[in-house]
């Protein structure tokens, strides 16, 4: 990748990912809020707001975060399954992606009991949104961590790609 | 992403066999996590997903029968939005 495109991807890439970690912290905010508010209207509209936010927010950017770090690994010289820490991030990135994709029907769910003027706020109300967004901090950070720190530590293939390269330049 | 910059390669290579630390710490611990939620979910039996709100929200809590919800909840959403009783 040139250095002109390579810079351009790493900011959509750091764009996404640090956008997609405050979206995050919002949704734990809101969850929290949606938990212990005592007023109704704040605890429906809560569970509202967060379906047509996860679609149009997190989603899109958990999905970009992901694409673009698979971009930024294969065309530099880092590859997605050289370095230890390159191919935990890329796992914790899919992973967290992927429960998000399978809890979208959760959100749908929760702001359809939301809108629904029989239901009670004990019944909307559900620890669930709160967990996950504490769970995908601890996670997106820790990848942060990585992508900061880069630990060392080459995979066996990295080690094989390491030895070829240099038998290739002898 | 730059190039590598830590960098196995520029200070001489990766050269030792076998995982390194920081790694088995951190596949200890997701393992131990993953049992840790596995046995919660096992003895408490949380619900997950969808489900749980599946089963409540068909739950005609706060019917027009007038009947006080459980949770002492105070309001409900009348045509216009929500009203105190």
């Amino acid at each position: 990748m040139r250095p002109g495109l390579r810079k351009v991807a790493l900011t959509v890439h750091v764009v996404a990912s640090v956008g997609w970690l405050g979206a995050v912290a919002v949704f734990a905010a809101l969850a929290a809020v949606g938990l212990t508010s005592g007023d109704p209207q704040v605890v429906r509209g809560v569970y509202l707001v967060m379906e047509p936010a996860a679609r149009v927010v997190l989603l899109p950017l958990g999905i970009a975060a992901l694409v673009t770090g698979v971009v930024q690994s294969l065309g530099t010289r880092w590859g997605l399954l050289r370095h230890y820490w390159v191919t935990f991030k890329l796992a914790i990135t899919a992973l967290a992606v992927l429960i998000l994709v399978g809890y979208m029907e959760t959100f749908r769910v929760m702001a359809n009991a939301a809108a629904d003027p029989a239901a009670s706020l004990a019944a909307i109300r559900n620890p669930s949104p709160l967990a996950h967004a504490t769970a995908a901090l601890v996670a997106l950070t820790a990848a942060t961590v990585l992508a900061i720190f880069k630990p060392r530590g080459l995979t066996r293939y990295g080690r094989r790609k390491q030895r070829d390269d240099r038998a290739a330049r002898v | 992403m730059e190039g590598p910059s830590h960098s196995d390669e520029d200070q001489g290579g990766d050269e030792h066999e076998g995982m390194p630390r920081w790694v088995k710490v951190t596949l200890a611990v997701a393992v131990a996590v993953i049992l840790m939620l596995l046995g919660l979910k096992l003895v408490v039996g949380v619900e997950h997903g969808p489900s749980r709100h599946g089963a409540s929200s068909e739950r005609p809590v706060e019917a027009a029968a007038g009947v006080s919800p459980a949770s002492g909840d105070d309001h409900v959403l009348s045509g216009a939005g929500l009203r105190s009783r």
